[in-house]
């Protein structure tokens, strides 16, 4: 399967500024957005945050709170900025205060480091995938509406680190959680008994990297450390499209695919993008068609190393990116 | 641009070879690829871990059973692969040490397309501990293919040490099947690291008794 190049999904796309994260060259991890600020965890275990506007990056503090690796990040309902970290704590700032701490807490029991996490339509469930520890993996949920202990404990669906949790965007009790035992898992919250709310697996055959709702939420796509990307209905678990390893896309006239940085999905227009890039940190932008791969933009010469993050706006078409190093760009057409 | 030649890796090959026939073990010993890693850092670069498909069957006595459709339960019949069908497993009624206990018994499943979408339903999140959730097939695929294919299939995983290791064969395979496999295994796995070949410290392969053999 050859990639295709497509024409006027987006205007043309050019960089507008740069920003270093860290002297020290941390590496950004994330980029969380709303429509002022943008937020950005570094390997440094910190949160610094920007104001941005077409053109413009400008720093605005940093955010510090965990002493491990921050490995999700997110901003909901526009206004709260949430991180989980390594630490084994959810951490809630509220970014209308000027407050530079937390206003609140969420702590998995024994500290178990906390690799994913997502929050519902409805806010009233928070859920986050753990590590491995001794040998158990498990998706801890708590309640919102009483937050000062885990609601729920799901412990026997996934037997190594959890990387992905996404709840479904439109019904508040459906979720999918992926692991690097290859599994995707879908449960549907009726009970709270794990062997019954689960309700379908997806076996990628090798370890979740990304994972995540597209379409009306009937579909779920998913990406592999190996590299390689494939489309499934759920909670069926049907296989729709196996684009195998997507580095065979890598064309020298074209573009060099080195990994998937993540999908996104844009609600507006039904499209899903995945964004790629290359170890010297030029990224593609491709639009995804049953069956086939188009290639709509690319971003290079921003970056030098692998890109670990980038965000994109649908409405205003302003693109956020970040890397091992250390830099942030905006880009806008 | 491999920085391993074939010829060499042959050599030690044969050296391992050599070895384990010498010391003439009551087990058929394992081959595995060592590769020990610099210049990355588990705590912030991206993880390095997946699965790699080898063109020689490594386990051969790896058991696989299917959970089958009427069909595929008919085929598997005829080529003496051992099954399961729909209203076995409802017979298990989600009992939880039932489901353990077929975890156990045998080292992978496939499962009929058709059949996949009522796992959940039938056996919950049971194989999932055991790391033993079943690949799908079709009534296109060829059963014992598909066996081999998962028999051929290893998991590779980097923790939080610099070093990996990777069952790559075993000592009744031909020097030919190991090199292939190796080369494969080595040239897949490099082309992982984000700097290749400057992310590789040392690779050695040794049987499960024998010595290491270093190949870089």
């Amino acid at each position: 399967m050859k990639l295709g190049l497509i024409h006027g999904l987006i205007p043309n796309i050019q960089k507008k500024s740069t920003i270093d994260f860290s002297s020290n060259r941390s590496y950004i991890f994330d980029i969380a957005l709303n429509n002022s600020f943008c937020v950005v965890s570094g390997s440094n275990h910190e949160l610094n945050s920007y104001n941005y506007n077409n053109n413009s990056l400008i720093f605005n503090g940093k955010l510090s709170y965990h002493n491990d690796t921050i490995t999700n990040l997110k901003i909901h309902k526009d206004h709260f900025l949430m991180s989980s970290s390594k630490d084994g704590r959810i951490a809630i700032w509220d970014l209308r205060t000027s407050n530079r701490d937390p206003s609140q807490i969420l702590m998995a029991k024994n500290r178990k480091p906390l690799l994913s996490f997502d929050i519902n339509i409805s806010d009233t469930l928070l859920a986050a995938g753990t590590e491995l520890v001794a040998k158990d993996a498990s998706i801890l949920f708590w309640d919102l509406r009483n937050p000062s202990s885990v609601y729920a404990e799901f412990i026997e669906s996934h037997n190594d680190d959890i990387t992905q949790v996404k709840f479904h965007p439109i019904s508040p009790t459906q979720l999918i959680t992926g692991s690097v035992d290859g599994l995707i898992c879908n449960f549907n919250l009726n009970s709270f008994k794990e062997d019954k709310d689960l309700v379908g697996v997806i076996n990628s055959g090798s370890s979740i990297n990304r994972a995540g709702y597209f379409g009306n939420a009937e579909y779920v796509y998913c990406l592999t450390h190996n590299e390689t990307f494939s489309l499934w209905g759920a909670p069926e678990a049907d296989l729709l499209c196996d684009f195998g390893d997507i580095r065979q896309n890598s064309d020298q006239s074209l573009v060099r695919i080195d990994y998937a940085i993540d999908c996104q999905f844009d609600l507006s227009t039904g499209r899903l993008y995945l964004f790629t890039g290359s170890n010297t940190g030029d990224i593609s932008m491709i639009h995804v068609n049953a069956n086939e791969l188009q290639l709509c933009q690319t971003f290079n010469g921003a970056h030098s190393e692998i890109v670990r993050s980038i965000c994109w706006n649908p409405q205003t078409n302003i693109f956020l990116t970040g890397g091992e190093d250390s830099k942030l760009c905006l880009w806008g057409p | 641009m491999s920085k391993i030649q074939v010829p060499a890796v042959r050599e030690s090959i044969r050296t391992v070879l050599k070895e384990s026939q010498e010391k003439n073990r009551k087990f058929t010993e394992t081959i595995e690829l060592q590769v020990g890693l610099k210049n990355y850092d588990p705590q912030r670069d991206k993880r390095f871990s997946g699965t790699v498909k080898l063109p020689n069957v490594p386990r051969p006595k790896m058991s696989v059973a299917i959970l089958g459709d009427a069909h595929d339960c008919d085929r598997a019949k005829e080529i003496g692969i051992e099954f399961m069908s729909v209203e076995d497993l409802k017979k298990l009624n989600k009992n939880k040490k039932l489901i353990k206990k077929l975890a156990k018994k045998y080292d992978a499943f496939l499962a009929s397309e058709s059949l996949i979408k009522q796992i959940p339903r039938l056996l919950g999140p049971g194989l999932h501990k055991a790391g033993k959730f079943p690949t799908p097939v079709t009534h296109n695929d060829d059963l014992n293919a598909k066996a081999d294919e998962l028999r051929s299939t290893i998991k590779f995983q980097l923790k939080k040490v610099l070093c990996l290791g990777v069952a790559v064969g075993h000592v009744k395979m031909s020097e030919d099947e190991l090199v292939a496999n190796i080369m494969l295994s080595i040239n897949f796995l490099v082309s992982l690291l984000k700097k290749n070949w400057q992310n590789v410290r040392s690779l050695y392969i040794k049987s499960t008794m024998g010595k290491p053999q270093r190949l870089y």
